[in-house]
């Protein structure tokens, strides 16, 4: 077609999911967040936030809700649909401090046998280039999160 | 600290606000994420795509 166009910009790649973490005491807006980094290498940051009522958002609170592992839990529920979607992406993360990512790598060992089972993880050590494959007490800034190929069975 | 001085309250860390909006937290975390994983090496396999 022959005609002037408006410009136009194509919108980051994302996958969006949202929740509430829920006590007795109060309830957090929550939202998780896959955002394509690199397109080339299918890389997504997972993001994870919290939503106030007034628009406002934080990766920085501790909401001491007591439900750390539920949510942790529900971030992992989604996995598999981001997966679902980009099955040959791979999933970034890291904790908005050192504490949150010190956390993530306990409980990426504590689950080592089912994480392992389904995905291969690589963590990021600090002034490195090369993440290695995931090991349980290694200071890590950052992981690397793929689904694990898998092989059509022989017929 | 001195007698009759009111102690402060610890920090209700649910108000802590760094992101004045959505918008601006993903936009400011997708950039964040990828200064941090520019230069990067992933192991090769892992950028093959799958057939």
């Amino acid at each position: 077609m022959d005609k002037p166009n408006y410009p136009f910009e194509q919108i980051e790649r994302e996958l969006l999911f949202a929740f509430q973490s829920i006590s007795a005491e109060k309830q957090i807006s929550k939202l998780i967040a896959y955002q394509c980094i690199d397109e080339t290498r299918q890389i997504f940051n997972l993001a994870l936030v919290d939503r106030a009522d007034d628009g406002t958002v934080s990766d920085l609170a501790i909401s001491n809700n007591q439900d750390m592992e539920t949510v942790l839990a529900t971030v992992t529920a989604t996995i598999p649909l981001f997966f679902e979607k980009f099955p040959a992406g791979i999933i970034y993360f890291q904790g908005s401090t050192l504490a949150r990512t010190r956390l993530y790598r306990i409980i990426i060992a504590k689950y080592w046998i089912q994480v392992q089972a389904v995905y291969d993880v690589l963590g990021q050590l600090p002034n490195s280039n090369t993440p290695e494959p995931f090991e349980p007490n290694q200071a890590y800034t950052g992981f690397y999160l793929r689904k694990k190929y898998q092989q059509q069975p022989l017929l | 600290m001195k007698v009759g001085e009111t102690i402060p309250q610890k920090r209700d860390k649910q108000k802590i606000v760094n992101y004045k909006s959505l918008d601006d937290a993903l936009k400011i975390k997708r950039e964040t994420a990828r200064q941090a994983i520019t230069g990067v090496l992933l192991p090769e396999n892992w950028t093959t795509k799958k057939s």
